[in-house]
């Protein structure tokens, strides 16, 4: 039993946590147990003996062993049967632990699962609560909102009823205070009436002064306006004049400028018989060059011909003296021969040069031609400057004459516009007059209402006299009955007072008192009569009131009518200064016109003049150019006549010099024949002379000095004889024939004429190459070389004739020329 | 002899309870450990639901709206008083 003691099982609580570390403790209650067996067994050894006993002994300790090793294993396995013991009671309770555990869990797994529907219960419901509070919320900001709007909206409401009221108060006070200020401004107006009242009285005064004024002014306008007119009229009936003087000036120049023109056709007409008369001598000239032409073309194919057949003598001449030369070895006879035609031929040259001198100064003449006729274009450029200038001048008399005419119609114009105003002058007299009859009219009625209303003021001052007299009366009156009934008082005191002193004298006193009742009454009965007078003063006044209000009106009336009658008045006596000012600024405009006119006018006139005088002083330049011109051709032909003469003594000379050269010519010819001849002669003599040198060159130089003898006439006589012949007809220009007389005889030949014949025909042909008339004159013939044909001598002189007559012709044609020129400008500028 | 063989039996019963113990026991602690896994959600869920702070706020939303449709009700009507007051005045 003790054994059983120590084991102690170890029961763990049920619902607990369990703790399966419990059940190992039983183990250690066990040991205990051992300790007890053990010592009990060690006891029964000591006891045995020691032999039989060791054997017994020994055998005794293996079986004790043996039996302890028994007991062990006995206890060990009792033990271990209470260990398994224990592990089944332990596996029981475990098992009963484990089924509670299932059975917790199974409770706790119902649990969880409610707990969870629960949980979604619970979600559920908290989101239903959201929901319903957010609606909640929702709901109370919604009501907030229209609490809020409601009251915004009442507040509004309110405000705009207390705006309202506001509103009619004020507009119940401003009416107040605009009836207050109205009855303000009525009492006001009543007093301003009662002063425009006076102050249209007084404006009546003055408007009635202002309106004579006026009446007057006008009146004065009227005449101001009236000699204005006159004076118009008179600076029109000037410009008239003014105008007439100058259509008269305008007429003279006229008939000055037909007159001129007149004058000039009768010159061209003149100057173009001329022309035409030297248009018959040109062409009668024209013939006798045409003539002269085929006789100086004949003449070259002369002159050719023997230049030809000369050239062909001296080249045979040439080879002759060749031959000679060749042969001259021996032939110095010869050679001297040759030596002295050479000195000829040298003479020859040296006219020749003369004949180039004489060319020369041709040439000369020629360009102072050229340089005459370079003046003739000056002048006929001034010419031309001056007929520009003249048609310049006519311009400007054409303007002239178109801005005459056109002050001309602006006059017109002007007249009638002063015509015009003239008549809306009248009018403007016509209803001034009518309007100052209406003046006079309304002055009328004026000063019957002035009268009428000095009628009322008198009446009014009459009944404001009364008015003041009554309340005077009515005044005295009253201090009268103060005075009455201080007395009365006075009376009553006096009669208490001495009432008690004196009682005798009541009758008296009573009698007193009923005279004096009797005054008091007749005095009351006085003033019941004053009093009633008074009321009807005051009727009266009442009705004068009345009536003063009735002319009140009238005078409001007729102030109206006044004022309307003054602003038609104003109107009216506006529009005539307008009238006035537009009259003034059109007389000013016309006054500016007319002086315009005027001096438009004057600058016309002074224009003619100046046209005038320019006209008449370029007709004297014209004149005087003329004349100049006339002198300066007259010189000019005088010139050109003396250079003529020097010219035809020249060609003179040349044709002296012609026909010696000619009978040079034919000299020579004659010498070349004879030379040739001699030439064969000596060929035949040299042919003898080769033989015989020295006996045959004595007689050939005898001999060729005897050919060679030239015979001059006197070239003075020549001379002379011209020189006569020419001034006796150089008075008379046109159509001058000269006769030359020379002498056709002389054949000989003449040394210096070569040469100055040369030289005037260049000479000729430098002046007579701007005259193309004067070219057919020209005779190319007298191209003159010093060796010349034979001239047929008296053809010859005839030829110089017409030739002579030719140059007078041609310088006449050209001075006409020159003439009708100038003549023709002249009548351009003139025409 | 006899008793160790039902000994040895029993031990081999025993055997076989231990085992079948121990399954029992694995078996048991795994659903514990699902219980307990559960009880920590449930826990958890417990927590956050009752700690969910959207309740309050809308609470409070609730009231404050509450609230201020109480003063404005009160206000308006107030305020229309002393405004017709005033104006009367």
């Amino acid at each position: 039993m003790e054994k059983e003691n120590p084991f102690k099982l170890f029961v763990p609580p049920r619902l607990s946590a369990g703790q399966p570390s419990a059940v190992r403790t039983q183990g250690f209650n066990k040991c205990p147990g051992d300790d007890f067996k053990l010592p009990f067994r060690t006891l029964n050894r000591g006891e045995v003996a020691d032999s039989a006993t060791m054997s017994q002994q020994v055998k005794l300790c293996s079986e004790v062993d043996e039996e302890f090793e028994n007991e062990k294993l006995h206890l060990k396995l009792e033990d271990e049967l209470c260990e398994k013991k224990d592990l089944l009671k332990e596996n029981t309770a475990s098992r009963h632990l484990c089924n509670l555990l299932k059975e917790t869990c199974t409770h706790f797994t119902e649990k969880t699962s409610k707990y969870e529907q629960e949980r979604e219960e619970t979600r559920q419901l908290y989101e239903e609560l959201h929901s319903n509070i957010e609606r909640m919320t929702v709901a109370f900001e919604e009501l907030r909102g229209q609490a809020e709007n409601d009251r915004l909206e009442m507040s509004f409401k309110l405000k705009e009823e207390a705006e309202k009221m506001e509103k009619l108060k004020r507009d119940c006070k401003l009416e107040v205070s605009q009836k207050e200020e109205q009855i303000s401004a009525l009492i006001i107006q009543s007093d301003e009436k009662d002063d425009v009242i006076r102050d249209i009285k007084a404006q009546l005064q003055e408007s009635q002064n202002k309106i004579a004024d006026l009446i007057e002014e006008k009146r004065e306008m009227l005449k101001e306006s009236q000699v204005n007119q006159e004076h118009l009229r008179a600076e029109l009936k000037e410009a008239k004049t003014s105008l007439e003087k100058a259509e008269v000036t305008q007429k003279s120049l006229e008939n000055e400028f037909q007159t001129t023109v007149k004058t000039l056709i009768q010159v061209t007409e003149e100057k173009e018989a001329q022309e035409e008369e030297c248009k018959k001598t040109k062409a009668l000239h024209a013939a006798l060059t045409a003539e002269f032409e085929t006789s100086i073309a004949n003449l070259k194919s002369l002159l050719q011909k023997e230049q030809n057949r000369l050239e062909k003598c001296e080249d045979e001449s040439k080879l002759l003296t060749l031959e000679l030369r060749n042969k001259s070895a021996e032939l110095e006879e010869m050679t001297k021969l040759k030596c002295d035609k050479e000195m000829q031929v040298e003479e020859l040259s040296g006219t020749l040069e003369k004949i180039e001198g004489l060319l020369l100064k041709k040439e000369h003449l020629e360009a102072t031609v050229e340089s005459l006729q370079e003046r003739e274009e000056e002048t006929k450029n001034v010419l031309q400057m001056r007929e520009k200038e003249i048609h310049d001048l006519k311009a400007q008399l054409t303007s002239t004459a178109e801005k005459e005419q056109d002050y001309l119609n602006q006059l017109l114009t002007l007249k009638t516009d002063l015509e015009q105003e003239m008549l809306k002058n009248e009018q403007l007299t016509v209803c001034i007059n009518k309007l100052s009859l209406e003046k006079e009219q309304i002055a009328q009625e004026k000063s019957d209402v002035a009268a009428e209303l000095k009628k009322l003021q008198e009446s009014h001052k009459d009944s404001k006299k009364n008015e003041e007299n009554t309340k005077q009366l009515v005044e005295n009156l009253e201090e009268a009955n103060d005075q009455l009934r201080n007395e009365l008082e006075s009376l009553k005191e006096k009669m208490a007072k001495t009432g008690e002193e004196i009682e005798s004298k009541l009758d008296e006193r009573e009698e007193n008192m009923n005279n004096l009742k009797k005054q008091v009454e007749n005095k009351t009965k006085c003033i019941e009569e004053l009093q009633q007078e008074n009321k009807v003063l005051k009727k009266k006044i009442t009705a004068e009131s009345k009536k003063t209000s009735i002319y009140e009106g009238k005078v409001n009336k007729l102030q109206l009518e006044l004022e309307n009658m003054n602003k038609q008045h104003k109107e009216t006596v506006d529009s005539y200064q307008k009238d006035i000012e537009t009259k003034k600024v059109n007389e000013n405009k016309l006054h500016e016109e007319v002086e315009k006119l005027k001096l438009l006018y004057d600058e016309a006139t002074m224009i003619q003049r100046e046209t005038d005088i320019r006209c008449q002083h370029k007709i004297k330049e014209m004149v005087a150019l003329m004349e100049k011109h006339k002198h300066e051709y007259d010189k000019m032909v005088e010139e050109k006549d003396a250079e003529l003469k020097l010219y035809k003594i020249k060609q003179q000379e040349q044709l002296s010099s012609e026909r010696s050269l000619e009978s040079e010519l034919s000299r020579l010819k004659s010498e070349l024949s004879s030379l040739k001849e001699q030439l064969k002669e000596e060929i035949e003599e040299k042919e003898n002379l080769v033989k015989k040198h020295s006996q045959n060159r004595v007689p050939e130089t005898e001999m060729e000095h005897k050919t060679y003898v030239i015979k001059t006439p006197p070239v003075h006589t020549l001379q002379g004889e011209r020189s006569t012949t020419l001034p006796p007809e150089q008075s008379t220009r046109k159509k001058q024939k000269v006769l030359l007389h020379l002498d056709t005889h002389s054949d000989s030949s003449e040394h210096s004429d070569l040469l100055s014949m040369v030289s005037e025909e260049k000479m000729f042909k430098k002046l007579y190459q701007d005259y193309p008339q004067a070219s057919q004159l020209y005779s190319t013939a007298p191209k003159k070389t010093p060796t010349l044909s034979s001239v047929k001598s008296p053809g010859s002189a005839l030829k110089l004739k017409a030739m002579r007559k030719m140059h007078e012709a041609g310088w006449a044609a050209v001075s006409k020329v020159d003439r009708r020129r100038k003549i023709k400008e002249v009548a351009k500028f003139f025409a | 002899m006899a008793e160790a063989e039902p000994q040895e039996e029993n031990c081999e019963n025993s055997i076989e309870t231990m085992e079948k113990c121990n399954k029992d026991l694995e078996t048991l602690l795994e659903e514990m450990e699902r219980i307990t896994v559960r009880a920590a959600w449930m826990t958890y869920g417990i927590v956050t639901i009752h700690t969910n702070p959207d309740l309050a706020s809308s609470m409070k939303h609730l009231e404050d709206a509450f609230l201020r449709c109480k003063e404005q009700v009160g206000r308006k009507w107030q305020e229309v008083l002393k405004e017709s007051k005033g104006e009367e005045e």
